[in-house]
């Protein structure tokens, strides 16, 4: 079964996500920050009238924040609940990919990392790595701590 | 019947859709059937509305509901008839075979097939309603004399059905246009050619009409559920032992159908309780001279875009002091609040949570919400409630609703480099300290800041703190903005650094990540394209509530500043009149500075008067009234301005003339040589100097005849 994965990166990780998924990929974009939101969401963008929560994947990923040369792109895509855009350092190219170069997770892996990838795509000189988008997006128990404050939970 | 029929779910759809609206039209025209029994076209459209209906039962192999709407049509053949004479109790069971339709339909629409319940009972009470009649005559079998068949060509040829889905999706693209336009229109303005004015102002132009049009489309009367409330007061009514009259009028009102739909309870709710707890029964009321019967009236108009809701009713009314006893055993009211509290401010009381009259804590009416409950619903949806009641007489509840939910009127304020949006619905006044004031007015109680506003006590929040990014909070001695906040069970003020314009802006919700922050209600995008979030005014007022967030974050506050304001005493605004005579007055009392023109300065009969806000407000020239001649000041006042302080009293504003408004003293008031004159309390020393403090009392209610004369007679001969 071959599917098709738009690929980028975050650190020096290679992830991918379903081409049908994406929406668009945008340049960095005005934001409007969220007081008192998770860290992990950067903030608002108008994306034509819609508007679209960004979520800082190396946050979320538990990496250290971006080096001031890289200035982000942003990977929209569609959720039950609403557009959010995945903050990502750079958009690489759409791969096809067939089920043979498929294997689940190493066990070894860091659990923020298991967390939000489904499996991993041998390329020929480097990994790819299928991202649960969902997941991804989730705010993982130990950084929701703002938003389970018992001040905000009537 | 062949199966093909049967799994038409269009065909079904079509009918069910079509069966609501036949069943609420029937239910309206029992209603007022049973008060004209001789309106032969009421009977004839019940007629016809159960003759469809067994038709196409029949078609659509309903067999049971066909046999239910057959025998209801040979008792309204009867009723046409006149074997069968029309009476509370056939229309008790008609209302009956109604809600069996009913409840038939809402199961085909959730299995596709009929229940297997047969309708036993109502059967037989329509066979006992028509015995006598069966006995003369054997039941006609005569199709009623009409062509089309009612319910199908009523409203048909003008109106279409949209799903409500692709109306929310033409409201979103009109708010992206507006949003658009906003741009465009910015653009043409600042920096775009001249050419591109023209066609600027005609897309504004359009935008607006597009989107006041598809706002429309959403509108529906509010008839749409009051239709629900003659059953429910007649059935009511009747459990109660009551006799009541439902009045209503402005059915055609139009409201958007969210807001509809969110107020229909709210109002139920408070029907119910009109009926429950207001409208005596028959014999109180023929004891206390009332008529027997009892009127409950449902009004609704528009005014000033929004959309007021009235229900009165003529019952036993709220007495103040119950409501009071209640309040402070219950605890929800202190002892010394309640002495000074109006007797309106006390009825409004019924809507702090906890409320209830009844001694137990269970709730009698057992219907499980209160009037809480019905003020947090209204205020979810950007509405308000009050109340009010002439004990005897009746009570009357004022409901005022937005239009729609989806474009608002929002004041912008500023708080560091982020601006936010405030649903201009909350927003009661603005209040400015300049830096000097500031550090005196706001006083703390322990880490709390509390601001007196003409004398009542107002909790503060600080915008930027609360949003976690000025940690501090303000620096003393800058200046400071108030906004003050009506929420559930009272108002706040919420401290921002700048306060901007009001806006139309389009609602846009917060996506789920974000939806557990209460503090944000959506996010709008300006005619910058800008996003700005908009703020909670429940969930602020929620933290308002909680001390905790003052525990966890302290502020520091410089100790001298602290004591200084917690210093005890009296605030009193200074004033001169004459050279150099110091007066003051209770800063409670003063609602508001203001500064007038001389030329603004009219006359109502002998009365010196101004316009504020619409009305007249007479003025008091205080120096007319309280200074010898020798003492005054020439006149006009030095710049041709006139000071003013308004105070209000019993809905009335009066305004004060003096001089020169000079400081705001807090310091412990010692009245001595008291009440030298009419209008002056006495002296005290205030600020190291003597000074004279007016009484507001006396001042209102002295005869100022020849003063204002005077004061007349010398402002016409300042501007010849």
């Amino acid at each position: 079964m071959k599917r098709q994965l738009c690929t980028f990166t975050v650190g020096n990780l290679l992830f991918g996500v379903d081409v049908l998924s994406v929406q668009e990929v945008l340049r960095p974009q005005p934001m409007t920050r969220v007081p008192r939101a998770p860290s992990l969401i950067r903030g608002l963008i108008n994306l034509r009238g819609q508007i679209l929560t960004a979520v800082d994947l190396r946050e979320r990923l538990g990496l250290p924040a971006a080096p001031p040369e890289i200035s982000g792109m942003n990977v929209v895509v569609q959720l039950p609940g609403g557009l959010a855009g995945l903050l990502v350092d750079q958009v690489g190219e759409v791969l096809d990919l067939s089920a043979e170069q498929f294997e689940a997770n190493p066990v070894t892996l860091r659990s923020t990392i298991r967390e939000v990838i489904s499996g991993v795509y041998k390329l020929k000189d480097r990994l790819l790595l299928l991202l649960d988008i969902q997941a991804a997006v989730t705010i993982p128990a130990a950084v929701s701590a703002p938003i389970h404050d018992p001040l905000f939970s009537n | 019947m062949p199966e093909e029929i049967l799994n038409n779910a269009d065909l079904i759809q079509e009918f069910l859709t079509e069966s609501r609206d036949n069943m609420d039209q029937m239910e309206r025209d029992l209603m007022a059937w049973e008060k004209q029994p001789a309106s032969r076209d009421t009977l004839d459209r019940i007629f016809r509305a159960i003759h469809t209906l067994k038709g196409t039962c029949g078609f659509l192999g309903f067999t049971k509901l066909e046999g239910l709407a057959h025998q209801t049509e040979g008792l309204l053949g009867h009723l046409r008839e006149g074997q069968i004479k029309a009476s509370p109790a056939i229309v008790t069971v008609l209302l009956h075979v109604l809600d069996s339709v009913r409840r038939h339909t809402g199961h085909i629409e959730r299995t596709g097939k009929e229940e297997s319940e047969s309708f036993g009972s109502v059967l037989a009470a329509l066979q006992a309603l028509q015995e006598p009649a069966l006995t003369e005559t054997p039941m006609p079998d005569e199709i009623p004399d009409t062509e089309a068949p009612a319910g199908f060509g009523t409203s048909a040829e003008n109106s279409i059905r949209v799903k409500v889905g692709l109306l929310d999706r033409l409201m979103n693209l009109a708010g992206e246009l507006v949003l658009v336009r906003n741009q465009i229109s910015q653009l043409s303005q600042n920096e775009g050619p001249q050419m591109l004015a023209g066609p600027a102002q005609k897309l504004n132009r359009i935008t607006s009409e597009l989107q006041a049009s598809i706002m429309k489309t959403r509108l529906q009367p509010i008839g749409n559920i009051w239709s629900k409330f003659p059953r429910l007061v007649r059935d009511a009514a009747m459990a109660g032992d009551k006799k009541i009259r439902l009045e209503m009028s402005g059915q055609q009102t139009e409201l958007d159908k969210s807001i509809i739909e969110a107020v229909k309870d709210p109002l139920t709710h408070l029907i119910r309780n009109c009926i429950d707890h207001g409208i005596e029964t028959p014999e109180r009321r023929i004891a206390a001279g009332k008529p027997e019967e009892g009127a409950i009236c449902l009004r609704a108009c528009h005014e000033a875009g929004l959309v007021l809701i009235e229900i009165s009713d003529d019952g036993g009314g709220i007495r103040p002091e119950i409501i009071r006893e209640a309040a402070l055993r219950r605890g929800l009211l202190a002892p010394s609040q309640a002495d000074t509290m109006t007797n309106y401010d006390l009825i409004q009381l019924i809507f702090l949570p906890g409320f209830s009259t009844s001694r137990e804590v269970t709730r009698l009416s057992g219907r499980g919400i209160g009037m809480d409950v019905v003020k947090t619903n209204l205020d979810r949806i950007g509405g308000a409630i009050e109340v009010a009641s002439a004990p005897g007489q009746g009570t009357t509840f004022k409901i005022k609703l937005p239009l729609t939910l989806a474009i608002i009127p929002a004041l912008l304020v500023g708080s560091g480099d982020e601006r936010f949006a405030i649903p201009q619905a909350s927003v009661r006044e603005l209040v400015r300290l300049d830096g000097a004031d500031a550090a005196r007015k706001i006083e703390w109680i322990e880490d709390s800041p509390v601001y007196r506003l003409r004398g009542q006590l107002l909790p503060l929040i600080d915008l930027g703190r609360e949003l976690g990014f000025s940690a501090q909070g303000h620096e003393m001695g800058q200046d400071i903005n108030i906004v003050v906040l009506d929420a559930h069970g009272g108002s706040f003020g919420l401290i921002v650094d700048h306060v901007q314009d009001t806006e139309e802006i389009v609602v846009k919700p917060l996506g789920r990540l974000l939806k557990s922050l209460h503090v944000f209600a959506g996010a709008t995008i300006m005619g910058d394209g800008h996003v700005i979030l908009i703020l909670n005014v429940l969930g602020l007022a929620q933290r308002v509530k909680n001390n905790e967030a003052n525990e966890k974050r302290p502020v520091p506050v410089p100790t001298a500043m602290k004591e200084e304001a917690r210093a005890p005493g009296e605030e009193l605004l200074v004033f001169q009149l004459g050279d150099d005579g110091r007066w003051a007055i209770a800063l409670s009392e003063v609602t508001r500075l203001e500064e007038f023109d001389a030329a603004k300065i009219e006359r109502e009969g002998a009365v010196p008067a101004v316009q504020y806000q619409g009305k007249i407000m007479p003025l008091l020239p205080l120096s007319h009234l309280l200074l010898a001649e020798n003492e005054r000041l020439a006149f006009p006042a030095s710049s041709g301005k006139f000071q003013v302080i308004v105070h209000a009293r019993d809905g009335l504003c009066y305004g004060l003339l003096v001089d020169h408004i000079v400081d705001i003293a807090r310091e412990p008031l010692v009245l001595q040589r008291k009440g030298l004159r009419p209008g002056i309390l006495g002296s005290a020393i205030i600020q190291n100097r003597i000074t004279k403090i007016v009484d507001i009392d006396g001042l209102v209610n002295l005869d100022a005849g020849r003063a204002n004369g005077q004061f007349l007679g010398e402002m016409m001969e300042s501007l010849n």
